[in-house]
């Protein structure tokens, strides 16, 4: 992924009035994207007027950071390896997958009973882009 | 290059128009189902599961299969799909965990009719071993709520009703546990609830969990 920040980029330019309007830009991106939902939450989580822009801001980015990452197959990945260590199973062999089973109506509707979660796309470029972003405006 | 308010604009549109919809994903969202919430009950049951090893010495046994089987909709305990029971030094299962079970509420305990509000959903519960259907609040050693995502106080108030169908508050009593989640919990039942978040923030409730035997948990994602 080609961004147009760089590490140790510094921030030099970015006030209270520009968080304010990144926070706005942020907030239509999850629109357009499809994660209005999660921007209720962060919302609800944070009323108007507690806050300010820069420290919502860093929130908006923090909870989208945590949404990619579970929606990656790099976390579970992780989790195989941390059951791996603790559990046992019954013929010896390594745990190798997530999966979630539908319930009747759903299965209906997809023709699927189960969705294996090792599937999801690897999403480690684009977290490690928006923790990159996250942490340099941390630092302005 | 100095970081800018153009150039951070132009990075969160670059990050999340790349995120592209995978067709497992699709397949998902068809499904109604949000796959970053299975994802983080996943993540959390491997902590649990962790934990009880480490600190307790129970062996977790996977009952059927290689696979962690998650379910999309909560029900009662079903043996067909897969669970873990946990095998202490000696050999003997003391107890079982299971995901997306609902537990027999309290308020419902020798009712003769069954109503909307008699069972509850936990993401994950440790209960004692052999059960089937809803597993009654007594037989609940550890439930745990799994939130991925910013702890908003409507949760916490959430949780307080879910330790309300399981315990009455008491003095406090020792646990089913050594010591993890808790060695002793204010309630009668004895049983522990544990509310993890990827939200640091949850922390803040711990006073309200010291008084009623719940336990806050940050459990981040790497």
């Amino acid at each position: 992924m080609q961004l147009s920040i760089e590490e140790g980029a510094k921030l030099t330019t970015v006030d209270e009035d520009d968080f304010a309007e990144l926070l706005g830009h942020i907030r239509d991106e999850m629109r357009t994207t499809g994660l209005q939902e999660l921007d209720d939450q962060v919302r609800a989580a944070h009323p108007a007027g507690d806050t300010s822009a820069r420290e919502l801001a860093l929130r908006y980015l923090e909870a989208l950071a945590t949404r990619i990452a579970l929606t990656s197959s790099h976390s579970v990945t992780r989790i195989l390896v941390t059951l791996n260590e603790h559990v046992v199973t019954e013929d010896g062999n390594p745990m190798d997958d997530v999966q979630v089973l539908l319930d009747r109506a759903a299965q209906l509707s997809t023709g699927t009973e189960v969705i294996s979660l090792s599937e999801l796309p690897d999403r480690r470029r684009e977290l490690a882009a928006l923790r990159l972003l996250r942490s340099q405006l941390m630092e302005g | 290059m100095p970081l800018d308010l153009a150039k951070a604009k132009t990075a969160v549109t670059t990050i999340l128009h790349g995120i592209g919809t995978a067709p497992n994903v699709a397949t998902a969202l068809t499904a109604g189902l949000k796959t970053h919430g299975k994802v983080y009950e996943a993540l959390v049951l491997a902590e649990v599961l962790r934990h009880l090893h480490v600190h307790e010495q129970l062996q977790p046994l996977l009952s059927v299969g290689t696979k962690l089987t998650l379910k999309s909709a909560p029900g009662p305990i079903n043996r067909q799909y897969p669970y873990f029971s946990l095998v202490d030094a000696g050999g003997t299962i003391r107890a079982e965990v299971w995901t997306d079970v609902e537990f027999a509420t309290m308020s419902s305990h020798g009712a003769a009719q069954v109503f909307e509000g008699d069972h509850h959903e936990l993401d994950i519960l440790v209960t004692e071993p052999g059960l089937n259907g809803h597993p009654p609040h007594d037989s609940v050693w550890l439930g745990v709520e799994c939130k991925h995502t910013v702890f908003a106080k409507s949760m916490l108030r959430e949780v307080l009703g879910i330790r309300r169908e399981l315990s009455l508050l008491q003095s406090p009593q020792a646990t089913r546990f050594k010591t993890w989640p808790q060695a002793k919990v204010p309630a009668s039942p004895n049983s522990s609830l544990l509310v993890c978040s990827t939200d640091s923030t949850i922390a803040k409730y711990q006073q309200v969990g010291d008084a009623y035997g719940l336990r806050f948990l940050h459990v981040p994602v790497a």
